[in-house]
């Protein structure tokens, strides 16, 4: 993944999910490439890239994370995964994607993004979540810990040749 | 287990032992069953054919299914270890299963997908090659009856059982008797058995850092003195001795010999493995480049009058390489349009390439049509230069979607890879090369034994290309 | 009835949401995220204001802003939505009504989206997770 994109993914994470949260401290984890951009955890909220780039941030929970943040977000205790909740990860993932495109775009790459989409189930439909190559994609991950949980930000990118 | 009289075929002696089997699995069951109707399913496992007949393996041992063409070819192995396989980042040794029981089979055609499973025993994942895959099998497992000592095939200590299902006999080979399980506490192992979990586990370059079969089997002192040495530059700095380097590793071990005494050579700790690598580097391995290296690289590059330069540039570190590079290639095709992929594992080296200051002394050198002054007085690569590279965190185990490249350059990079990531990517660096397209290496580096690559030097400079 | 304690945001004044008369403004929240529509809402509700309707996606609301006009006092649209997005649906209200009130709410800050709606005809935009203070500020200098 191109240098330049890594830091605006990191940062804006980080801060749109602490903001979120209330100001609720939130780790970063070190950074590293996975050979496969799968999600793993059970929850992947979805938002697809295009422009300069192509491809998709996801971003990776167990259930009991999702409706953790969920439940923050909406200053209610959620106890259901449903339509609310989900609504909810999905403008999160989409908040923070959104903004990472901003600061990109202030950076002079030409980024745009799709409206979010949420996948939840034991085991995700592959074909789904990134075309016919998935396999072959690596992942950027930026594993972020809260009291909520753990999410991957998990970004497949490919420059447009 | 009755014992006939006669000898008759296999599969009526089995029928008889086997007696009356509830078949689950299909819907064409004659027998009517002596239970009520409910049977569980508590068992699954997947089948396949070797050699014309049927087998099956517990589906919990199996991980995924794959085809595959192309495997690495792996040195020293037992001849049932046909290579290794890039599975996802991964590398995993391939068995053939046809070779190990010696079972007769068509040759195999050389580019032709092979049917793959992959199972995992304990942390260990290997591939399995077989004929054909056929479906996975739900049975019950009071229905599994232990192997007939007529089964001649195959040793009968791997096999775990039979099963009739639907008219088709099983046989359930045992994976963990197979590949020498660590969970298996007997206490007398097959050496066989134990030599190939050894020798799987040597070939693939697992987490912890186990002793690599890089040098022959030691034989004499010095050769055991030579592979600890070998050892201790992994451990201690990733190097890997290889074919790649073998010429410069075996020179520098006499001279090393010569320098620290017969049966003192063993390397103390990672300064002194930095001593003996000292030597390996490339010059300017890691900085900016001086005029006279500069021109040799320059020199060394052929014509090429295509409208766009492709390069990529493994392991490009901090930037500087990558930066020389980019300014000669734009000296020596002024028409072209080029474009450099630079690519590297290590964060924290690469984070800073593409905004990368350059010292005031290397500005004024040979660089200078090639750099701008900055409005705080720092100076930096003109946008024409920068524009022409793409500084990319990326793992070159991966799969990468590089288009075809005019140039390769890794400089002192492959050496740093432990040998079955060496072969994939030399292997990556001949299909994504053009026909007329060269690979550039370390000072120290060859790819001279390789029958698929030929080597042309240019003064101190040697480029290799497609054969 | 409503007290005090429903409008949190007011001591002394009058909540900005009700006119002068005790009507309440009439607003026309546009996005496909059910949970922005539930949080906008919210705080349009608080200070007074009536979410009269909400619209999934940008031909959703065009469709709503055509039907429900002229009692429609505000639209917030969101820019990034599936089947028709907000810059589209913006141009088309503003055609349909050259007085709309079109106030763009979006997680994109990108500058040129912001001139763009703003050309086109929206009075004003906001970035993006939603802060109380400043969706309340800016909808009022929308309305003025």
């Amino acid at each position: 993944m191109r240098v330049e994109y890594i830091n605006p993914f990191v940062e804006t994470s980080y801060q749109i999910l602490k903001e979120v949260l209330g100001g609720a401290t939130v780790t970063r984890g070190d950074l590293y490439l996975k050979s496969t951009a799968m999600p793993v955890m059970g929850v992947a909220a979805l938002v697809g890239l295009a422009g300069d780039v192509e491809g998709r941030v996801l971003f990776d929970m167990t259930f009991e994370t999702a409706l953790n943040i969920a439940s923050a977000m909406n200053g209610e205790t959620l106890t259901k995964f449903d339509e609310l909740a989900k609504a909810t990860i999905s403008e999160l993932a989409n908040l923070i994607t959104a903004q990472a495109v901003t600061k990109l775009h202030e950076l002079g790459f030409k980024f745009d993004l799709t409206p979010p989409a949420l996948f939840a189930g034991e085991k995700m439909e592959i074909a789904a979540l990134g075309g016919g190559n998935t396999n072959s994609v690596e992942a950027l991950i930026v594993p972020l810990i809260t009291e909520c949980g753990k999410i991957e930000v998990n970004v497949a990118i490919r420059e447009r040749m | 287990m009755e014992n006939t009289a006669e000898k008759p075929s296999i599969n009526s002696v089995l029928k008889e032992s086997l007696g009356n089997i509830q078949n689950i699995a299909g819907p064409d069951s004659a027998e009517t069953p002596k239970q009520d109707n409910m049977v569980v399913v508590d068992y699954k496992m997947v089948t396949f054919s070797l050699a014309g007949k049927d087998y099956a393996i517990d589906i919990m041992k199996v991980k995924e299914i794959a085809k595959a063409g192309r495997f690495t070819y792996v040195p020293n192995a037992l001849p049932f270890v046909l290579g290794v396989y890039n599975l996802r980042g991964d590398i995993i040794p391939i068995v053939d299963l046809r070779l190990f029981f010696n079972i007769e089979m068509p040759e195999r055609e050389y580019d032709a997908l092979e049917n793959m499973l992959i199972v995992s025993i304990g942390e260990l994942t290997f591939g399995i090659v077989v004929d054909e895959i056929d479906k996975v099998v739900g049975i019950q497992k009071s229905s599994i009856n232990p192997p007939h000592p007529l089964f001649g095939d195959i040793n009968i200590k791997y096999i775990q059982g039979v099963v009739e299902v639907n008219n088709r006999l099983y046989v359930l080979l045992d994976i963990d008797k197979i590949f020498g399980s660590k969970t298996d506490n007997k206490a007398s192992e097959d050496a066989v058995m134990k030599e190939m979990s050894a020798r799987i586990a040597a070939s693939a370059p697992a987490g912890g850092s186990s002793k690599k079969q890089t040098a022959p089997a030691p034989k004499k002192e010095e050769k055991v003195d030579y592979s600890f040495i070998v050892d201790s530059l992994v451990s201690m700095r990733k190097f890997t001795a290889s074919a790649l380097n073998d010429k410069w590793m075996q020179n520098r071990y006499k001279e090393w010999e010569g320098e620290r005494g017969k049966g003192k050579t063993q390397l103390q700790n990672p300064a002194d493995a930095d001593v003996f690598l000292k030597k390996f580097y490339s010059p300017f391995s890691g900085t900016w480049w001086d005029k006279a290296y500069a021109d040799s690289i320059f020199k060394s590059l052929p014509d090429n009058t295509a409208k766009q330069i492709v390069v990529w540039n493994p392991g490009c570190g901090k930037g500087p390489e990558t930066y020389s590079l980019a300014c000669i290639l734009k000296k020596r095709y002024p028409e072209a349009k080029i474009r450099i992929y630079a690519h590297e594992v290590d964060l924290l080296s690469i984070s800073n390439a593409p905004l990368l200051a350059v010292p005031a002394d290397v500005a004024n050198d040979w660089y200078a049509p090639y750099i701008t002054k900055k409005a705080n007085g720092d100076f930096t690569f003109i946008p024409e230069i920068r524009d022409s590279i793409l500084f990319e965190y990326h793992d070159c185990a991966n799969t990468n979607n590089l288009p075809s490249c005019d140039i390769i350059f890794a400089r002192d990079v492959l050496s740093f890879l432990p040998e079955p990531s060496q072969q994939t990517i030399v292997s990556e660096f001949y299909e994504k090369l053009k026909g007329n397209g060269i690979v550039m290496l370390g000072q120290n580096e060859s790819l001279e034994d390789n029958p698929k690559w030929s080597a042309t030097k240019v003064g101190a400079i040697t480029i290799f290309g497609k054969k | 009835m409503k007290t005090k304690q429903d409008f949190p945001s007011i001591n002394e004044r009058p909540p900005e949401g009700m006119n002068a008369d005790g009507t309440k403004i009439r607003v026309l929240v546009v996005d496909d995220s059910m949970f922005v529509a539930k949080q906008l809402g919210q705080i349009l509700t608080s200070e007074g204001y009536e979410v009269v309707a909400t619209a999934v996606d940008g031909k959703d609301g065009v469709d709503k802003y055509k039907e429900l006009c002229p009692n429609i006092d505000l639209v917030t649209m969101d820019i990034t939505m599936p089947r028709m997005d907000g810059i589209t649906a913006l141009e088309q209200i503003v055609a349909f009504d050259k007085n709309a009130r079109v106030v763009m709410v979006s997680a994109l800050g990108k500058e040129e989206l912001v001139k763009k709606s703003l050309l086109l005809g929206a009075k004003n935009y906001i970035v993006k997770p939603l802060d109380r203070k400043k969706v309340l500020e800016r909808i009022s200098a929308a309305l003025k």
